[in-house]
């Protein structure tokens, strides 16, 4: 092997270990961010706060995710700022995760069963994108237009106030969230996002809307 | 319509604005789909639809 090519293999190694470490990272700062949800989620129950304080939670944590973490992301503070915004939104969860222990017969095998699918689609996804050869940050034209009429549908159901849409717009955004994941973790393992906390902010909400969607999902198909 | 109602219109409102900075990003710089890409990111998500038809049927 000449020089050149000595080289080159060096520098595709250190580019893989680095990308090793940015995903490792990643994985590491979300199994902390979603213990650190679940233990503000488990707070919020016990104080019985009402349906208001998941949207201020909601409005609160979208705000610092556009303004102030991308500003601390790349500095010590971004883990902080990182915590603190699923902690918020941890902490909003606990009023709906409160209505459906209450209103449901089997209420507590609907959030089980919510919380162990959204793990086990977030696992599958992951190893997925990670060992397939694809690059799958193609996927970003369909996402973020996908949002947006989802964000779409979801102002005029607010006023129309109709389940069935409801229903599969919950449908949609797991799609969505899943081609997300996708994405994400390809640009991860290609070495497109190299900042872990972003990384980390991205596939937490992925999570997180996953979760919401299908407990939605699962309740209704429950409820009897 | 209450508070509660106006609030959600409006972060429904905010969040758009995220998504349509990342399809701006995506379109000027994003990578276009090659041969067999759609179908590999089809095979997954349709995993999904499949599980969580699976986790339907099993609360009922």
């Amino acid at each position: 092997m000449d020089r050149r090519s000595t080289t080159q293999a060096s520098i595709a190694g250190l580019s893989t270990l680095e990308t090793n470490k940015v995903l490792r990272s990643t994985f590491q700062l979300l199994s902390a961010t979603l213990i650190f949800s679940a233990m503000t989620a488990t707070i919020s129950m016990f104080m019985n706060t009402g349906f208001g304080t998941y949207l201020t939670c909601l409005a609160a944590s979208f705000l610092l995710g556009i303004f102030v973490l991308p500003r601390t992301a790349n500095s010590g503070a971004g883990i902080g700022v990182i915590f603190l915004i699923t902690g918020l939104l941890g902490f909003g969860l606990g009023p709906i995760l409160s209505t459906y222990l209450q209103v449901l017969s089997n209420g507590s095998q609907v959030v089980a069963t919510a919380l162990g699918g959204t793990g086990a689609i977030f696992l599958g996804l992951s190893f997925y994108a990670r060992t397939s050869k694809r690059d799958f940050t193609f996927l970003g034209g369909f996402v973020f237009i996908g949002m947006m009429v989802v964000l779409l549908a979801m102002i005029a159901n607010i006023f129309m106030q109709i389940p069935l849409l409801s229903l599969g717009l919950s449908a949609g955004i797991i799609m969505l969230m899943s081609a997300m994941i996708l994405m994400q973790i390809s640009s991860i393992v290609r070495g497109g996002e190299t900042n872990y906390i972003m990384a980390t902010y991205s596939l937490y909400l992925s999570i997180f809307n996953i979760f919401i969607s299908l407990l939605h999902i699962l309740g209704v198909a429950s409820d009897d | 319509m209450d508070w509660m109602q106006i609030g959600a219109v409006m972060l429904g409102l905010m969040m758009l604005y995220p998504a349509w900075r990342g399809y701006q990003a995506w379109k000027q710089s994003g990578k276009r789909a090659e041969e067999g890409d759609w179908s590999a990111a089809s095979f997954a998500v349709g995993g999904v639809i499949l599980f969580v038809l699976l986790l339907v049927l099993s609360v009922q």
